[in-house]
């Protein structure tokens, strides 16, 4: 289901939706979803990385909340050159098994 | 032998490091059966060949599986497995926690439970004559590149290698 909605977006920004959706042979509004879709995704990502950073999610609640097992959740973490959550207090503190 | 309860982050980095068969042989590894599910799940193993290993080793009692009976809540939230893994730690009055996820590490922290890290299984396997220097120092660049561990940490760890030679 789609709801019609109206906004007002500066003649510049209409202008570059405008040229990207020629080159990609899409109509304007085909656009403007399909970019609204982008950007809210890259937004969750970036919400997910703050908070797996700052430590309030898990490995696999950040995971999850992306709808990545923890393989993926390593490989999003390579792609985008970002590390563990894990800090050197708590390899300072890490105690041995052997 | 210590008993070490693991979850899925560390499951798969010494999967992924070739190090995992070494280290339970050296330990006894329980793990609940959620963090299995987690590393190695169906769909897991026909696209990662680690997680078939991880697998294998649940199977073949290398890993050992054990049911969690208790529902106590943690002072944190977690995923279901690294919350799994602190409730059999604390079930089976085991000796460390194997994680590699901060939250779960500041878990232990609040509840007073001795943790351990890839990084440090790596330092303890080569201390004890389990794995030459050469390939600790290769588990550790794998850990950097595919186990996305920051560069700090490692660099402590090959430091912490070095000095037990002198």
């Amino acid at each position: 289901m789609t709801t019609p909605t109206t906004i007002r977006l500066p003649d510049k920004l209409l202008e570059q939706i405008d040229r990207r959706a020629r080159a990609r042979k899409k109509d304007r509004a085909s656009m403007i979803r399909e970019l609204l879709y982008e950007g809210l995704a890259r937004d969750l990502e970036d919400e997910v990385f703050t908070a797996y950073r700052e430590g309030r999610l898990s490995l696999s609640q950040a995971g999850r909340k992306l709808g990545l097992d923890p393989w993926a959740w390593l490989d999003l973490l390579r792609r985008r050159n970002e590390t563990l959550n894990v800090t050197l207090e708590d390899w300072i503190d890490s105690r041995s098994a052997l | 032998m210590q008993v070490v309860v693991a979850d899925a982050s560390s499951l798969i980095l010494l999967a992924k490091c070739s190090l995992l068969r070494t280290y339970a042989g050296r330990v006894t590894l329980l793990v609940p059966p959620r963090v299995l599910e987690e590393a190695a799940g169906e769909k897991l193993r026909e696209e990662h060949p680690d997680a078939e290993l991880i697998a294998r080793c649940g199977d073949e009692g290398v890993l050992r599986c054990e049911v969690v009976i208790s529902r106590e809540k943690l002072p944190l939230s977690l995923g279901k497995g690294e919350a799994e893994a602190i409730r059999l730690f604390l079930e089976k009055k085991a000796d460390l926690l194997l994680s590699d996820d901060g939250r779960a590490l500041k878990t232990c922290r609040l509840l007073d439970i001795p943790f351990t890290t890839t990084p440090r299984v790596i330092v303890d396997l080569e201390g004890c004559g389990a794995i030459r220097m050469a390939d600790a120092r290769r588990a550790l660049e794998k850990l950097a590149v595919v186990g996305r561990y920051s560069r700090d940490v490692l660099a402590a760890a090959l430091v912490a290698i070095q000095e037990k030679k002198r």
